[in-house]
């Protein structure tokens, strides 16, 4: 099965979305931080990344804007709260395959990131 | 002697005719014009003087000694009081208490005026006992006994008394104005008694005619002059008056009595003149009491309406409340005239009509409409006209001329049973109507009614005004405080909703988890038991799921709202907006039944001035309500052929843009239209997410984020019109 990262700030968002997914056979790695985010995907290179925007020290487009300047092609998928409208161009610029609004549920971002890895098959 | 006797005696005379004049003038001019009780006194001191002078005149004139004795007593009647009123006065003058000196001298007056009221009577006291002849005139009072020399002392204590404090208030006064009347009317007295003095010294053996007397109507018209000139004892006279009432009682009176006495020298034709002095003298006060009497009854009415008036005006300005405002002026009518109705029917220029907002009526069984159209013959004559509007002069007008405007007018009134209309203008913009229904008396609105209602129109637009810019001011600053309570909670929100967010999210994944676990693990409950217990937890956990979205919803909801200006306002598209929002609600609408025709032409639609991604949220909002009703009529009724639409328009009325989203789907409730806007009121079914926000901020986005307006016209059951006004943009 694929390797998902999860971004997120939120220790209950880390493990319960993890759990999930492991459940489902999925390698999960989560990540609290921008920095961490960023060495778990040169290291481990994930298929998919669930990237939360609004975060302490690095943001998650910061996080994004990194990735595509060192070159990493990783997909992204953002799970963004109530942000600018801004933040869905500039990331979708940066080429994020999809946008998801918090708050939701597992059932529904089980769905996004099959879509992804479908494609992606 | 330098005088001839004879002479002199005719001088004495005539300085009594002199003295009693301008004494008398004095008399008038106080009794007039003065008001406190400084100048009854004065006058009542001046009127002693006059007495004296008339009897001196007589004295002069006799030629017989009981006649001269009797007019001397009679004169003495008169001496006497004028020591006890100057005494008087300038106690009042000085402004000192001396109320047993002034009891004293009343007493003493008293005592002396019995004295000679009992020698009439027959009594022989030694006061005034016989007159000395002279050369054929009786001018000389020769007194035995000591009580004529007790009088005189007294006299003179009282007199110098008198002159002793004004002399001493003149003293003490700083003042410049004051102290030189003081000076003025001092320096007149010492002259006026001076010359009076001469008239006891017969008394006292030393026979020199009197003509000291000359010297009092020196004093009189000095002060007469003063109180003209220097407004003397504060009193201020129309000079005009008194002058013509003089003069033309010297010429009556003067000429007669000067011409006879060359002619005829003295004689009994002087009493019935004497007589006619009186009774001319009395005259003038008669008539004027009773002309003050007369006029006052005959102008009572008048002095009513401005007595109103003066109330009104003065209420009026106080008054910052509409609405108590038109009530008072309600009142203020119904004082001035006995009415049988007013109505004030105050113009409402945006809803075009003019609401009824202050009435009272005797009788309340007729029906009185609310409101008026602006259209209204009533109100559309005040648009040219500024006078009121008098029912019995209309129906005057249409009998001599055929208008047909004329009979709108008369049945516009008919309909309020109006008598008299009168209109109160701001600013040449007419306000308000008043409506006046027919007098109690049953009498016609006179001219003075007319006028009083002009002024009161005035007053009232006045007022007016002032209360509906006070009212506008009071809104202006609530608003800013909400404007400003709306920043802070805007920062605060930004906030609190990411956080809140968070929450829900967190909660919405550790629900989906347990919930996940639980199915997953579904064959492990494998008891009847164990499988409720697993059903327990998978509902309540959906429940939460359910909960965590709908509150996600909400928090979203309040976002765009708080959120304004993110872009600015701009030009926008119509179809561009209506394209946007379709799109947002694309993700919604599963039902490919679902039609939006688009009834306006892209090309040539106005463009809105506006902030875009809010008005593509109000779009959205009312493409999705639409979707939502349209819905639900089609599951409740299940007609046949029945395709859920949604019509869009959008037209240009001056110089606002009307929008309409028109659908067929089930209609608003009646019961339900007034709480529409309300924040979290929401009528779509349970089954359905409606977080009951979305009409209250599409409100607030237009109205006040816009300046724009919102309507909802609907027909339950048929379908519901959205209409949006938004200002158009020229760029």
């Amino acid at each position: 099965m694929g390797k998902l990262l999860i971004v997120d700030d939120e220790l209950d968002v880390r493990e319960f979305a993890g759990n999930f997914f492991r459940k489902r056979g999925f390698n999960v790695q989560t990540a609290a931080s921008g920095k961490e985010a960023l060495r778990l995907v040169r290291e481990d290179a994930p298929d998919l990344v669930l990237l939360d925007i609004r975060m302490d020290e690095m943001s998650g487009v910061e996080v994004l804007r990194e990735l595509r300047q060192g070159g990493s092609p990783v997909k992204v998928v953002i799970v963004s709260g109530i942000e600018e409208e801004g933040v869905v161009k500039e990331t979708a610029m940066l080429g994020a395959t999809g946008f998801i609004h918090k708050p939701l549920i597992l059932e529904e971002l089980e769905k996004a990131v099959l879509r992804e890895f479908v494609v992606n098959i | 002697m330098i005088l001839e006797h004879h002479l002199a005696v005719l001088l004495f005379s005539i300085s009594g005719v002199i003295l009693s004049f301008t004494s008398l003038i004095l008399v008038l001019v106080l009794y007039f014009f003065g008001k406190s009780k400084l100048h009854q006194i004065f006058a009542l001191f001046n009127f002693a003087i006059a007495w004296w002078g008339v009897c001196a005149f007589f004295i002069g004139r006799s030629h017989n000694a009981d006649l001269s004795l009797f007019l001397f007593k009679l004169a003495h009647l008169g001496i006497i009081f004028i020591a006890v009123f100057f005494y008087h006065f300038s106690c009042i003058l000085s402004n000192i208490k001396r109320t047993p000196l002034i009891l004293f001298a009343y007493f003493q007056g008293a005592v002396f005026s019995v004295l000679i009221l009992s020698s009439f009577l027959g009594c022989s006291i030694p006061f005034i006992s016989h007159v000395e002849e002279t050369k054929d005139a009786f001018i000389y009072l020769r007194s035995d006994g000591f009580v004529y020399p007790v009088f005189i002392a007294i006299w003179l204590l009282l007199v110098s008394f008198a002159l002793i404090e004004t002399f001493h208030k003149y003293r003490a006064e700083s003042s410049g104005i004051k102290k030189n009347q003081l000076g003025h009317v001092l320096l007149l007295f010492c002259v006026g008694f001076s010359g009076a003095l001469s008239n006891f010294l017969p008394a006292f053996f030393i026979q020199i005619v009197p003509l000291g007397n000359l010297t009092i109507p020196i004093y009189c018209i000095g002060v007469a002059y003063a109180i003209l000139k220097y407004r003397l004892l504060d009193i201020t006279i129309a000079i005009t008056r008194v002058g013509i009432f003089v003069t033309v009682y010297m010429l009556v009176l003067g000429i007669p009595v000067w011409v006879g006495l060359k002619t005829l020298g003295a004689g009994l034709w002087l009493i019935p003149i004497g007589l006619m002095a009186i009774l001319a003298t009395v005259g003038p006060f008669v008539f004027l009491f009773v002309q003050k009497r007369t006029e006052s009854r005959m102008l009572s009415e008048q002095r009513k309406y401005q007595a109103t008036l003066r109330q009104a005006s003065s209420g009026m300005g106080r008054i910052r409340d509409l609405k108590k405002l038109l009530n008072l002026i309600v009142f203020v009518l119904t004082r001035v005239v006995r009415i049988e109705r007013v109505l004030i029917y105050f113009v409402d220029k945006d809803s075009a009509v003019a609401r009824l907002n202050a009435l009272r009526r005797v009788s309340v069984s007729d029906h009185i409409p609310k409101m008026l159209p602006l259209g209204h013959p009533l109100l559309a004559y005040f648009a040219s006209t500024f006078a009121p509007l008098v029912r019995e002069e209309l129906q005057q007008r249409m009998g001599s001329e055929r208008d047909p405007d004329l009979d709108l007018l008369e049945h516009g009134m008919q309909e309020l049973n109006a008598e008299l209309v009168f209109p109160i203008f701001i600013r040449a913009n007419l306000a308000a109507v008043v409506v006046l229904g027919k007098k109690l008396n049953g009498r016609i609105y006179s001219e003075d009614d007319l006028m009083v209602f002009s002024i009161l129109a005035n007053q009232a637009s006045l007022a007016i005004e002032n209360a509906l810019s006070y009212e506008n001011m009071k809104k202006t600053q609530e608003q800013l405080f909400k404007a400003e309570k709306m920043a802070t909670i805007g920062t605060m929100a930004d906030g609190l909703s990411h956080q809140i967010n968070n929450r829900l999210h967190a909660l919405g994944f550790i629900a989906s988890d347990i919930l996940d676990t639980v199915k997953l693990r579904r064959p492990l409950f494998n008891t009847p038991q164990l499988q409720a217990v697993a059903d327990e937890i998978e509902h309540s956990l959906a429940r939460i799921q359910d909960n965590v979205t709908r509150g996600g919803e909400i928090v979203q909801g309040l976002m765009k709202y708080t959120r304004k200006g993110d872009e600015g306002v701009a030009a926008c598209r119509i179809d561009d907006i209506v394209m946007t929002a379709r799109e947002m609600a694309q993700f919604k609408i599963r039902s490919v039944e679902f039609k939006v025709i688009k009834e306006y032409d892209p090309a040539t639609a106005p463009k809105v001035r506006g902030n875009f991604t809010q008005l593509q949220e109000v779009f959205f909002n009312l493409i999705d309500n639409a979707y939502d009703a349209t819905v639900q009529r089609k599951a409740e009724r299940r007609e046949e052929g029945y395709i859920p639409t949604l019509r869009i328009s959008a037209r240009e009325i001056d110089d606002v843009a009307e929008i309409v989203f028109s659908d067929n789907g089930t209609g608003v409730n009646p019961l339900d239209s007034e709480k529409l806007f309300t924040p979290f009121f929401t009528t779509k079914a349970t089954s359905k997410k409606g977080t009951g926000l979305g009409l209250y901020i599409i409100r607030k986005i237009i109205e006040e984020n816009h300046g724009g307006k919102v309507e909802v016209r609907s027909v339950h059951g048929q379908g519901t019109d959205m209409v949006l006004s938004l200002a158009i943009s020229r760029d």
